[in-house]
């Protein structure tokens, strides 16, 4: 049986599903396209049940929670926080605001740090700058802000000041939003949630981890030849098949 | 809305749908029973493509997945979890008991690990052995059998290694272990922790033409549409329907008590039905009760004053979960890693059976070792304990730009966690009984929970935070989690929290000591039994669910008998 099997089946997504049960038998010859399974034609409100949908309905129809403003803020931190590089876009871009919006919604108790962090923004252009718009400072000024709110205690038991909590927030947010984005999926280079045949770590990695002496152990797990081959066992347990 | 009306008489009416209810009906239903399931929730099926999880990205969720409003997450595939609307309960002074349920066809079996142990010989006689708690009326090599045929039917992983308390059976081939848990392996052997494959109930091999195969995407919590994973619909009651099994479902229906009649015998099951919120009567000439142990309590405690079949006031007692704490670390080792597809099979390819003598201990029973880790799916929460990482490694914790990001791509795939599921010793003060001020919105009488960790539990989970800490080091890891202390209970769990509840109608010999007989069967309703795990005496460090299967599948042949000759 073909290793391959299956797996361009499993790819076509939901649509598929009464296709599967033979797919997932032996037929198909198709290459995996790892990690690129096709768009799901079902939407994700589907799997919500009646009260989850009202209740992510009513965030929708209260959002935005932020003003326009805070959200160009918002969206100049996030790119502070997480800048386009060579190995992917700006955090703002990949829709992490709108991510955040939602989440004050959905935890109330994000937003007055968020808010009164935004407000605390203000007030350090002012001091600091004169001007009590953070958005039209230069850049050198906004990371001079930056800077001093940037970095949490050593010690970990520490609370840290507030407009310092609202950076590591507002940080931990950012981060989520964007590696949990297309974008940002790629940039990581995750791998999964795509059908395949796990069959350990790459030779290469092994030997840079030396994992080696192990044959024992590898000899009891499944040799993927076998997969689609009917289990059968003698009266004591041994595989036979 | 059609609302489906009871008319017959079924010669069975099972109350549950998930393990024990599932396995009874299959069983019942291939006997040419006619079976009626009362279920709480709706019908799932995991193939429907509406309402699968499995597959998505986490950007498909608003929230990226997190855990605000179902637990475990936005994909995890229970309707239900700890809290769920409309259906309170409550508890005693100084008790935080979390009481998990899933509202669904299948029940908890659509979201569960899948780590699918038998319990050992020992596990079967602790009294015995250490004085505590109450032996089993039935022994391992009585539910020998029943395993050996659940494993065949089921299907799971795993490999025979001739240990005394964790037997062989009939495995199929498992998945080679990931990097994280290789190092894990070497770690544990260097702390002479015993480390082997897991035993879990994912197709790696074809053991019917029915299932699909596992094709590894790491998401058994969101149920399998190619049924490559267990779970109760997928396993027992789709394929007893489709081999002609007269099965009724009643979804949507929420069962309140047990109508008995004049002649003491079970009569009917009176429910709820959810979408008119009416009372119906099913009637049955034998009636299950399997509708997780807290609820079939409850149910059985609610069908008369002071507890249908309840002589020995035990019912609700015994009340108890596994033990839970957990440690995790980052690997330097790990960082820079090459980017592959390791999501596996849905857990943990490598375990730690218990390996120590309590004779030794200062805690009488033992627990297992889950471990986690690896290239996972970032989802709600990546990246948030950054800082941790950064304190560990050295760098000032926080920062931003460009060398903060290349920062979060170095370490992707460089934790590892361990946690311990260990075995209580079962307390008569813990305890479910019915709150007498409060019903849920069917109008039926909540529970109301007493429950107390022991010193016996706290001591095993300090054994845990040692033994973690010994592991992680040895691995080369930086602990993140730092070490809890005995002031914080040794990180154990709030009881419930691991949803191996089990114990409230024990079974046993004498029926002064026990709700039930051996198999199930309640010892003052001669045609009411119980197939969750009310009926256990004691938990081991196991995951319940295999032996949830293996008693079921005896009581069923049990009443299957006992009705030819015309004992019921």
């Amino acid at each position: 049986m073909d290793r391959r099997e299956s797996i361009k089946s499993l790819l076509i997504g939901a649509a598929a599903t009464s296709a599967l049960f033979t797919a997932a038998g032996c037929e198909a010859d198709t290459t995996p396209a790892g990690g690129t399974a096709a768009e799901n034609p079902f939407p994700y409100e589907g799997t919500r049940l009646p009260n989850e949908r009202q209740r992510d309905a009513r965030f929708h129809a209260n959002a935005p929670f932020f003003s326009e403003s805070e959200h160009k803020t918002l969206d100049r931190l996030a790119d502070i926080i997480l800048p386009a590089d060579e190995q992917g876009p700006a955090a703002s871009a990949t829709g992490v605001t709108d991510f955040i919006d939602f989440m004050t919604l959905d935890f109330p108790d994000f937003q007055l740090p968020l808010r009164g962090g935004l407000s605390w923004l203000s007030r350090a252009a002012l001091q600091r700058f004169g001007q009590n718009d953070f958005m039209v400072l230069s850049e050198e000024q906004q990371l001079a802000i930056i800077d001093t709110i940037a970095y949490m205690p050593q010690d970990p038991v520490e609370d840290p000041e507030p407009e310092v909590a609202f950076f590591d927030l507002l940080r931990r947010l950012v981060t989520t939003g964007y590696f949990t984005s297309k974008e940002g999926l790629k940039d990581l280079g995750y791998k999964g949630n795509a059908p395949n045949l796990w069959d350990g770590p790459p030779e290469d990695v092994l030997r840079k981890h030396g994992i080696t002496g192990e044959e024992a152990w590898l000899s009891k797990c499944i040799d993927h030849d076998t997969r689609n081959e009917m289990a059968k066992w003698d009266e004591n347990g041994n595989l036979l098949t | 809305m059609e609302i489906k009306k009871p008319t017959k008489t079924y010669d069975a009416v099972i109350v549950g749908s998930g393990a024990g209810g599932g396995m009874t009906a299959k069983v019942l239903a291939e006997q040419g029973l006619s079976v009626a399931i009362v279920e709480a929730g709706p019908y799932f099926d995991p193939a429907d493509p509406v309402t699968k999880t499995q597959m998505r990205w986490p950007y498909e969720s608003p929230r990226r997945g997190a855990g605000s409003h179902r637990d475990f997450g936005d994909f995890n595939m229970a309707w239900g979890g700890w809290d769920i609307e409309g259906e309170p309960y409550t508890q005693a002074e100084g008790t935080d008991f979390r009481w998990f349920r899933s509202r669904m066809l299948g029940g908890r079996t659509n979201h569960w690990g899948r780590i699918s142990l038998r319990f050992g010989p020992d596990d079967f006689r602790r009294k015995d052995i250490d004085g505590l708690g109450a032996n089993w009326p039935v022994s391992y090599e009585d539910l020998k059998p029943y395993y050996d045929k659940v494993d065949k039917l089921i299907g799971v992983f795993g490999t025979n290694e001739g240990l005394p308390n964790d037997p062989d059976g009939f495995f199929l081939p498992p998945p080679k272990p990931r990097l994280h848990e290789w190092y894990y392996i070497k770690g544990a052997r260097k702390a002479g922790v015993t480390v082997i494959p897991s035993r879990m109930s994912m197709l790696t091999k074809r053991i019917s033409k029915e299932r699909g195969l596992c094709f590894y995407c790491g998401q058994c919590g969101r149920s399998c549409m190619v049924y490559a994973d267990f779970s109760s619909g997928s396993c027992l009651i789709f394929p007893a329907q489709k081999a002609g099994g007269q099965i009724d479902l009643f979804v949507n229906c929420m069962a309140r008590s047990v109508e008995t009649g004049p002649d003491g015998k079970a009569k009917a099951v009176s429910y709820v039905n959810k979408a008119d919120r009416r009372e119906y009567q099913i009637k049955g000439k034998v009636i299950v009760l399997a509708a997780s142990a807290c609820s079939t309590a409850r149910i059985l405690l609610n069908s008369k004053e002071g507890g249908l079949g309840n002589s020995s006031g035990l019912i609700g007692r015994y009340l108890h979960d596994s033990t839970g704490s957990s440690m995790y670390g980052f690997l330097p080792d790990l960082m820079d890693r090459k980017r592959y597809n390791e999501d596996g099979v849905g857990g943990m390819h490598v375990y730690s059976p218990w390996w120590g003598d309590n004779k030794k201990l200062d805690f009488p029973r033992g627990y297992h070792i889950e471990v986690w880790g690896g290239q996972s799916m970032p989802r709600y929460g990546h990246g948030f304990n950054q800082a941790y990482v950064q304190r560990a490694l050295g760098i000032t914790p926080g920062g931003y730009g460009k060398k903060y990001k290349e920062e979060l791509r170095r370490i992707y795939g460089a934790f590892v966690g361990m946690s311990g599921r260990g075995e209580s010793v079962a307390q008569y003060d813990n305890h479910c009984d019915i709150d007498p001020n409060k019903v849920d919105e069917w109008g039926i009488p909540v529970l109301r929970f007493h429950y107390k960790w022991t010193e016996h539990e706290r001591r095993q989970a300090g054994h845990m935070q040692d033994t973690f800490e010994e592991v992680l080091t040895n691995m080369g890891a930086k602990i993140l989690s730092s070490k809890k202390t005995a002031e914080q209970d040794y990180g154990l769990n709030k009881p419930g929290q691991i949803i191996h509840e089990v114990g409230t109608a024990r079974m046993g010999d004498d029926p002064m000591e026990s709700v039930t007989n051996s198999y199930g069967r309640l010892h003052e309703v001669p045609n009411l039994f119980i197939t969750d795990a009310a009926t256990f005496p004691s938990q081991a460090d196991k995951n319940p669910t295999w032996t949830i299967m293996a008693l079921a599948w005896r009581t069923s042949d049990h009443i299957i008998s006992e009705l030819k000759k015309m004992n019921l």
